[in-house]
């Protein structure tokens, strides 16, 4: 029973951090994009460091430019979310912050999605992230046009917000459909999350090596 | 997700990224005007992420998204239509670009386009009016007086920024003085270099 509490507690620490840590993201990216729009820009702040951590556009820029020059910056985060899992979606992306905070003011309660459209919405992720690394490849080989920044949740925020309103109707979108589960987008579509989760390979190794275990013991 | 739905994905996405580069052929020479330090028209549709970064920084306010109906291939580029605002040269697009589709250049180096007077627009050339705007707006001197005190630009010495475009007194929808891309310098990735 106390361990239970203890549990429940732990994980209640642990969300009020995460919202603390994402409060905080949130801030210094709309903090950035206040400080692009004065003038003159302060050169000494990383304005774009948001697209320069972009794990996704950062290999498609090196795809297309055949170059790793473009890659440094995110190469830190990359070996970051190697080593201790895909923390970034969670913890760091102020788009999935955003979500976050306004799911818990605007929806309290969720719709229920058959498991047949859950699988089509995972379905159009992985269709997303496969056409962002292929418009990559086509882009470099055969001069086709990059169109893989369509689904990239910076360029769809930052647009937003500086009014574009395809790039406005696309991140409502993202946000109503959240009534069918919480971060829908972050956890199905989202070709970025879907990168970082094939790199942040830590918490598969361990729940295999968990299952290992458990394994060796029942056998034993 | 069986392995069949993974192989329909993958090769709806290879397709899916196909089909644009079949239909948009890439354009060597086009009538978009780009910002300073802009890279090869050809590559700038793929280096060009759309990020916004260079429209919300541009303190002129003279970078607009290009439209749709304009041109698919480049859509939402930046451009600059100097009739709505020009270019002050400041660079701060070049400074935000993540992706290096602009670059930072020399100053002096700087050639967006050149602009051309219509002579039938011109209020001096064609009514005989008073009027110099465009040659007091030019940061560059490009535009002097010809011997009948009418406005003549001198094109080696426009820079393009389209000061003089947007300060034109001509009330019609196309001012007198027009900027083109005739002439513009562009940053070559392969040799390094702007010209």
């Amino acid at each position: 029973m106390s361990k239970n509490i203890l549990l429940k507690g732990r994980i209640k620490g642990k969300l009020v951090i995460r919202r603390i840590v994402q409060a905080t993201s949130i801030f210094i990216f709309f903090f950035l994009f206040y400080k692009t729009t004065v003038f003159p820009i302060p050169e000494k702040l990383p304005l774009s460091i948001y697209f320069k951590i972009d794990g996704l556009l950062a290999i498609s820029m090196a795809i297309i430019s055949k170059s790793f020059s473009l890659l440094f910056p995110a190469i830190f985060l990359l070996l970051l979310i190697m080593i201790f899992g895909n923390f970034f979606c969670t913890w760091i992306c102020p788009v999935g912050g955003i979500i976050d905070y306004l799911c818990t003011f605007l929806f309290r309660k969720y719709w229920k999605i058959s498991p047949v459209v859950r699988g089509f919405i995972r379905n159009m992720g992985i269709f997303i992230f496969t056409f962002v690394i292929a418009s990559a490849v086509f882009a470099s080989f055969f001069h086709y046009p990059f169109l893989g920044f369509i689904f990239d949740p910076f360029v769809i925020i930052n647009n937003a917000f500086i009014g574009l309103k395809i790039w406005i109707i696309l991140f409502a979108c993202i946000i109503v459909a959240s009534i069918l589960k919480p971060r829908i987008w972050c956890y199905c579509i989202c070709p970025l999350g879907w990168f970082y989760t094939l790199v942040g390979t830590r918490l598969r190794i361990k729940k295999i090596i968990s299952n290992i275990r458990k394994n060796i013991r029942e056998n034993l | 997700m069986n392995r069949k739905e993974f192989l329909f994905s993958l090769s709806a996405s290879v397709l899916a990224a196909i089909c644009p580069g079949l239909l948009l052929k890439p354009e060597e020479k086009s009538l978009i005007i780009r910002p300073p330090g802009a890279i090869e028209e050809t590559l700038f549709s793929q280096f060009c992420v759309r990020c916004g970064q260079c429209l919300k920084v541009c303190s002129a306010n003279c970078l607009k998204p290009v439209k749709i109906i304009k041109s698919i291939r480049n859509w939402a580029t930046p451009e600059i239509i100097p009739r709505q605002s020009g270019c002050i040269r400041c660079q701060s697009c070049s400074k935000v670009c993540p992706t290096g589709a602009i670059r930072e250049v020399k100053n002096e180096e700087i050639k967006i386009g050149t602009a051309q007077i219509n002579t039938q627009q011109c209020l001096v050339w064609t009514h005989q009016k008073e009027c110099l705007v465009c040659l007091e707006f030019c940061p560059v001197q490009a535009v002097h007086k010809d011997q009948q005190d009418r406005p003549v630009v001198k094109p080696e010495m426009c820079v393009g920024c389209g000061l003089c475009e947007q300060n034109c007194p001509v009330t019609t929808q196309e001012a007198a003085i027009r900027v083109s891309v005739s002439g513009e310098k562009r940053y070559h990735i392969k040799e390094n270099r702007y010209y």
